[in-house]
């Protein structure tokens, strides 16, 4: 492709990072794109790759924190008009589903689905935008990989509360948020206030470079608040900028030795 | 310059194409709520839009069927094969209604009557083949609106489907007599499917509150008030009112090249797979024409086979097409095809979307309301299925109750019992308003147990901790056993004491509640009422 002119080469023709991104922007289908993403919110998009809640995409979370983290990821889109699904989650706290920032007048709850767990989860995706679901005990890997399929075609989210260890939708992300500490408790008075977590970021593709974000889950204020965030790709980990044509012709370069590394390995 | 436009609709399509019998009680149900009925149902007093256990109440042996616009767009193909041979340019409307202009087919057959009379001939023969039986009952049999313009033939098909005589079924608005035979119809008329308004509902309300009850009296006030009072709905309502015109003032030239098509390699057989490839190709469109500006009404989609066979219809829609209405209408019309008397003979190789009438995209906020109201209805509909295959009780619905309880500020009621189609229903129950005080303080945990897990609550020296009636406490918590699992307690906040409906004695109930974290990272509230310590909620 040639869509790099000679004549932006010149010395004063500085190619910079933000350029580079308002082409990508100008260039890229926006309301196909548009209509591809749910929204997030800040905190949401810090634990997600390249900061998206991408229709047709799984997300799995283990350890702590599991349910705050599951609403944390709906909220937006749920309050911009979504309609949320909660299938198989025994026992959700309603009054902390709408802290966290949910509708619940777009909220739908079956609590138990018994042995139908894939079918009720097929009926609704594309048609409920995220489904929220604990999978039970059994369910075989065919259910799962049909379950993926069908996501794909249909573009809904679905968010999967991991209690055992197998995973049913291998997530395109999965979270783990390993630590936490309530904060506000103290020895016979006081009251929760807020939690510090620090969630693992990991997955497929974009996602497989993983991360760490340490986040208020709930903040004082009551919803998520990142801290820190590092590595992986929602965060600023490493900063590089690219300020001539050269140097994007060496990224691409070195993007394409990665790869190649890759597939070697892979080998 | 109105074109003489007729309209076919077929009354009570839903329930035709679902083969089901005029004297046979069946209602068709949308998200709980009845759409059609059959004459013998309404004689048992179901009405349309009764709740479904209402509907069933009134007449048990009520058959329910979920209306099925995938089966009612396949059993209509054969009806508009059977308009085909009258004129080639018969327009789809939806399923169970379509116009053609008919200015050709009227010369040729001798009138606009006779031309009407023909063609609900061979329309009603079609429909007796779909519900396999001698002749059409006069409830079923199809309605022939003909009039200046597609917004007064839909009226005038309106006015046949109520019809109680055989000679009422076709009804004919003489050339320029659109005006007069609009005059009397009620304003509420254009909220109507053939009236393309932005929002003729609320339009509508504020007519009727201003005393403009009639179109009549809609075409006597002056254009330019109108349009300064209501904008574009306005102009264009005056327009409608006065048998002017109907089609968008505002179309564009199609611009050239503007269609997609994709090759099926390997050709496709199967509709599915045919109609995965369209979803894609109606959303290339949608871009292609969105990156202009534009956004199509009518659409033609049309279908090649290896052999050559070719099968295009005209779709047409007051509004706009989105990509996804397109994808479903590519759908229909290939499941018709393929599932019809005259199925082709070999597989589908070519898809073919062509715009064919495109209007400047304003009404992007009537894109962002009707889009979402539909993904709305489509969630519901999803959520009627998941409870056809659970039971009645399955699907809840949050309802905000109000209470001291973790988990009674808000509950969970059976889907059946609310009106999910209600955009802005309220989920509050009467009690939910009042203050609560002694509720726990956000945040609020996430997990709440309804009956509560027994736990052990042990102070420093491995003593059950207990609390005395004026809330003091033996000694401070130190360890939480849950099971086989102990964990220290890090932090801790309480006793918060209890006493609600103390004159009541049966559900008197009397509890101290504790907020404790333990060591793991877990936080809890914790109950004790009656010697019992029980995790209440947890914070996950």
């Amino acid at each position: 492709m040639a869509a790099v002119t000679p004549a932006a080469n010149t010395a004063n023709a500085r190619v910079g990072r933000g350029d580079l991104d308002a082409l990508a922007a100008a260039t890229s289908p926006l309301t196909l794109a548009a209509e591809q993403l749910l929204p997030v919110d800040a905190a949401a998009s810090a634990l997600l790759p390249g900061g998206v809640l991408r229709r047709g995409m799984a997300v799995t979370i283990g350890g702590r924190a599991r349910r705050s983290l599951a609403l944390t990821l709906a909220a937006e889109a749920s309050s911009a008009g979504s309609w949320v699904a909660l299938v198989g989650v025994r026992d959700m706290g309603l009054a902390a589903v709408e802290e966290y920032g949910l509708s619940l007048t777009r909220l739908a709850v079956i609590e138990d689905p018994g042995p139908d767990w894939g079918a009720v989860v097929a009926a609704l995706i594309g048609s409920v935008d995220v489904i929220i679901t604990s999978t039970p005990e059994r369910v075989s890997s065919r259910d799962g990989r049909r379950l993926a399929a069908r996501l794909r075609e249909r573009g809904s989210v679905v968010i999967e509360l991991r209690s055992q260890r197998e995973t049913v939708l291998q997530g395109d992300v999965t979270l783990h948020a390993d630590s936490a500490s309530w904060q506000g408790l103290h020895r016979g008075h006081g009251r929760l206030e807020r939690r510090k977590v620090v969630v693992h970021t990991g997955g497929r593709g974009a996602a497989a470079r993983g991360g760490r974000v340490e986040m208020w889950l709930p903040s004082a204020a009551g919803r998520a608040e990142v801290i820190a965030a590092s590595g992986g790709p929602g965060a600023d980990g490493e900063v590089v900028t690219y300020d001539t044509v050269a140097d994007v012709a060496d990224l691409t370069a070195r993007l394409k030795a990665r790869v190649e590394a890759r597939v070697a390995a892979s080998e | 310059m109105t074109t003489r436009t007729m309209v076919v609709t077929t009354p009570h399509w839903p329930l035709v194409a679902a083969g089901v019998d005029a004297t046979h009680p069946a209602a068709v149900v949308v998200a709980n709520r009845v759409v059609e009925v059959t004459p013998a149902a309404r004689h048992h007093g179901v009405e349309v839009g009764m709740r479904r256990r209402e509907s069933q109440g009134r007449c048990p042996s009520l058959e329910v069927l979920d209306h099925d616009p995938d089966l009612d767009a396949r059993r209509f193909e054969p009806v508009v094969a059977a308009l085909e041979t009258f004129t080639p340019r018969v327009e789809l409307l939806g399923p169970g209604r379509c116009s053609f202009p008919t200015r050709g087919p009227s010369r040729y057959f001798g009138g606009d009557e006779s031309l009407a009379s023909s063609v609900s001939m061979a329309v009603d023969a079609e429909l007796a083949h779909v519900l396999g039986r001698g002749d059409v009952p006069f409830g079923y049999s199809c309605r022939v609106g003909v009039a200046d313009g597609l917004f007064g033939a839909s009226l005038a098909a309106e006015l046949a489907v109520a019809a109680r005589t055989v000679e009422q079924r076709i009804q004919v608005v003489p050339p320029e007599g659109s005006a007069r035979f609009l005059a009397p119809v009620s304003v509420a008329a254009l909220q109507g499917w053939a009236a393309p308004l932005a929002d003729g509902e609320q339009l509508v309300d504020v007519l009727w509150r201003l005393g403009l009850t009639t179109l009549g009296s809609v075409a006597a006030t002056p254009e330019a008030d109108l349009l300064a009072r209501f904008g574009n709905d306005g102009a264009r309502a005056h327009r409608l009112a006065a048998g002017l015109d109907d089609r968008p003032p505002d179309t564009r030239p199609v611009p050239p090249e503007s269609h997609v098509e994709a090759e099926l390699d390997p050709p496709a057989d199967r509709v599915d797979a045919a109609s995965f490839v369209a979803k894609a190709l109606a959303d290339q469109l949608h871009a292609r024409l969105s990156a202009d500006g534009l956004a199509c009404t009518r659409i033609v989609v049309e279908v090649v086979t290896e052999t050559g066979e070719t099968r295009s219809r005209v779709w047409r829609h007051e509004g706009t097409l989105s990509a996804v209405d397109v994808a479903d209408r590519v759908r229909w019309q290939l499941d018709g095809w393929l599932s019809s008397s005259r199925r082709p003979t070999s597989a589908i190789s070519v898809l073919r979307l062509i715009p064919d009438e495109v209007v400047a995209d304003s009404g992007r906020q009537l894109g962002f309301w009707g889009g979402q109201r539909a993904e709305s209805e489509r969630a519901v509909r999803a959520l009627a299925r998941v409870q056809g295959m659970l039971g009645p009780d399955s699907v809840g619905v949050p309802e905000r109750r109000g209470g001291r309880g973790v988990g009674e500020p808000i509950g969970v009621v059976p889907m059946p019992l609310v009106d999910l189609s209600d955009e802005e229903r309220s989920i509050d129950a009467p009690a939910a308003a009042a203050p609560w005080p002694g509720r726990v303080p956000a945040p609020s945990p996430t997990a709440v147990f309804g009956r509560g897990r027994s736990v052990q609550v042990l102070d420093e020296l491995d003593r059950a901790v207990s609390v005395s009636g004026r809330g003091d406490l033996s000694g401070a918590p130190a360890a939480l056993v849950d099971g086989d699992e102990r964990h220290r307690v890090v932090g801790w906040a309480g006793p918060w004491l209890l006493d609600e409906r103390w004159w009541e004695p049966t559900r008197h109930h009397r509890s101290a509640r504790f907020q404790m974290a333990t060591d793991d990272g877990a936080a809890h509230l914790v109950s004790l009422s009656g010697g019992r310590w029980t995790i209440e909620a947890s914070y996950d």
